[in-house]
């Protein structure tokens, strides 16, 4: 009998009751991708000699009654933006395709620490921004709720994975919405932390300023088990918070009763009419969230095209801070997608970064106003369902205000969840966002909402 | 919605950063560059001169 799909929660009941066997859901996981990988292009690289190394000593915890805790033995997968000590790194890049870090990233340590078994290495948008690519070492990686279908980006091919039951977690980065974006379109639940609550060190930097790693999974319990294993102080990144870790399970089943919601319509109804079924998502979650006793309100905040006019500019010109060396001497190297938005960066004065953090200061100050008078906010994570992926327009974020970026501007904590679904049985979902380093909080009312409803018992037909 | 860059000013940007593009490159970059000019435009608000960057980044500092 299969273990997977499984969440992490009911893998490591089966672990911590030694029904299950972690080289055995190692060995399963490996088939699964080996099986699913020619349709899906999750994966760029499989590592299935880490992975059972790993999976004895979890296995050898688990005989001695010394598991290292709720994410021992579980099987899961790195964004290929974050370094892996002896495997290659590569930022699914041809620029980088032959980089062997010597360490792993803080954040993979802390996951390996915790007695996680990699799989192998995870599809991104090249450099975690150009995508969906066609003309890179590897191929996209395909959404498996129609593989004809775009996962969103970059954190393509964990959203790939673990919608498809291949490992039921893995890293992501959110610099713009790449945690939020693959979460929505594949079904899952995925948080982008606060700023500064979890490590960047070894992580390929997009844009310094707006950078945040975070984990994906199916429920937004495994979220929480998963970021609980990855916060807290790392003085080697210089955005690091200085301050202790937060409990982030403790309260995680104490529900929404007197919490103060604000929905911020105008964003998904108005600034960007989103599809009707991304829509009655977000109604759809604020009315579950009232009836466990939340108190909704509507919130305005500046119109969602400023907030993306100032996140792609900032995010522009950092990114081409990042990859001015090799403009020179390795534009070629480049998929067609990210080289044309470098290019498109250089257009970008010195004068327009600095005015746009000047706005940016003006939209933290607005957002921190507006949070005076809530605890939470709510919104679409999503335009619409997920569109071909044959269709996506390479500069679908210039063309239209994208609904995640406000969140990386102010820093704080934004979480994905599925509120069901629309056009052809495609997920949507909404947004949670709350205050910075109030990350427990975001997690405490996304599994209220999902206690309350049903949509995590649907999985894709090919992940059965 | 805002002009395109004027080929002069794009091609000095591009010469800048060493860039070089086939004309089918520069013909697209130079239509798509009327989103950056929006962008641009967009962040300009009217402020008092003192108005400080958020170069200082600090999640949830009131400005």
């Amino acid at each position: 009998m299969s273990a997977l799909p499984a969440t992490i929660a009911d893998l490591h009941r089966a672990i911590a009751a030694k029904s299950l066997s972690p080289v055995e859901l190692a060995r399963e996981a490996l088939a699964r991708a080996e099986r699913l990988n020619p349709t899906l292009h999750a994966f760029i690289r499989l590592t299935p000699d880490i992975a059972l190394d790993q999976a004895r000593a979890a296995e050898a915890r688990q005989m001695q009654g010394a598991l290292h805790g709720p994410l021992d033995g579980i099987p899961v997968g790195h964004k290929d933006i974050f370094e892996t000590a002896g495997v290659p790194t590569t930022g699914h890049s041809r620029v980088m395709e032959h980089h062997v870090p010597a360490q792993d990233a803080t954040v993979v340590r802390a996951w390996a620490e915790a007695g996680m078994v990699m799989v192998g290495k995870l599809a991104t948008h090249e450099f975690a921004w150009g995508g969906p690519s066609f003309d890179l070492p590897w191929p996209p990686a395909r959404n498996p709720w129609d593989t004809t279908r775009f996962t969103a980006g970059s954190s393509t091919g964990t959203g790939a994975a673990v919608a498809a039951g291949i490992v039921p977690a893995g890293t992501g980065s959110d610099t713009g919405g790449s945690i939020r974006g693959p979460a929505g379109l594949c079904g899952l639940a995925g948080i982008k932390p606060t700023y500064g609550l979890c490590s960047r060190t070894g992580v390929l930097p997009l844009a310094h300023s707006l950078d945040t790693t975070g984990p994906l999974a199916w429920t937004v319990e495994d979220c929480a088990l998963l970021l609980q294993a990855m916060a807290g102080h790392d003085p080697s990144d210089p955005s690091s918070a200085n301050r202790p870790a937060p409990d982030l399970l403790a309260g995680l089943g104490d529900g929404v009763k007197g919490l103060r919601i604000g929905i911020i319509r105008h964003f998904h109804e108005s600034d960007l009419v989103v599809t009707p079924a991304v829509r009655h998502g977000v109604d759809h979650l604020a009315e579950v969230l009232e009836a466990e006793g939340a108190v909704l309100s509507d919130v305005t905040l500046p119109p969602l095209m400023d907030w993306n006019a100032t996140g792609w500019l900032i995010l522009m010109v950092e990114a081409l801070a990042v990859h001015e060396p090799w403009l020179r001497t390795r534009f070629r190297d480049y998929g067609e997608i990210l080289r044309e938005r470098l290019a498109l960066a250089t257009l970008v004065s010195g004068a327009d970064y600095v005015q746009a953090q000047r706005r940016r200061r003006e939209l933290c100050a607005a957002m921190a106003e507006a949070m005076r008078g809530c605890d939470l906010l709510l919104t679409a994570a999503q335009a619409s369902e997920a569109p071909p992926i044959d269709k996506v327009s390479k500069f679908a974020s210039l063309e239209a205000p994208g609904l995640t970026i406000p969140f990386n501007l102010t820093g704080q904590p934004a979480m994905t969840v599925c509120t069901g679904f629309g056009e052809g049985g495609l997920p949507v979902g909404a947004q949670i966002i709350g205050r910075p380093f109030e990350d427990a909080l975001v997690l405490r009312a996304g599994h209220a909402f999902e206690r309350a409803t049903s949509w995590r018992q649907r999985r894709p037909a090919l992940a059965a | 919605m805002a002009e395109p860059y004027p080929a002069a000013v794009f091609d000095a940007a591009m010469a800048r950063a060493g860039i070089t593009l086939t004309e089918a490159e520069r013909a697209t970059l130079i239509d798509v560059s009327r989103h950056i000019a929006a962008s641009t435009g967009r962040i300009r608000t009217e402020r008092a001169v003192g108005v400080e960057p958020a170069t200082l980044f600090v999640p949830g500092q009131r400005a």
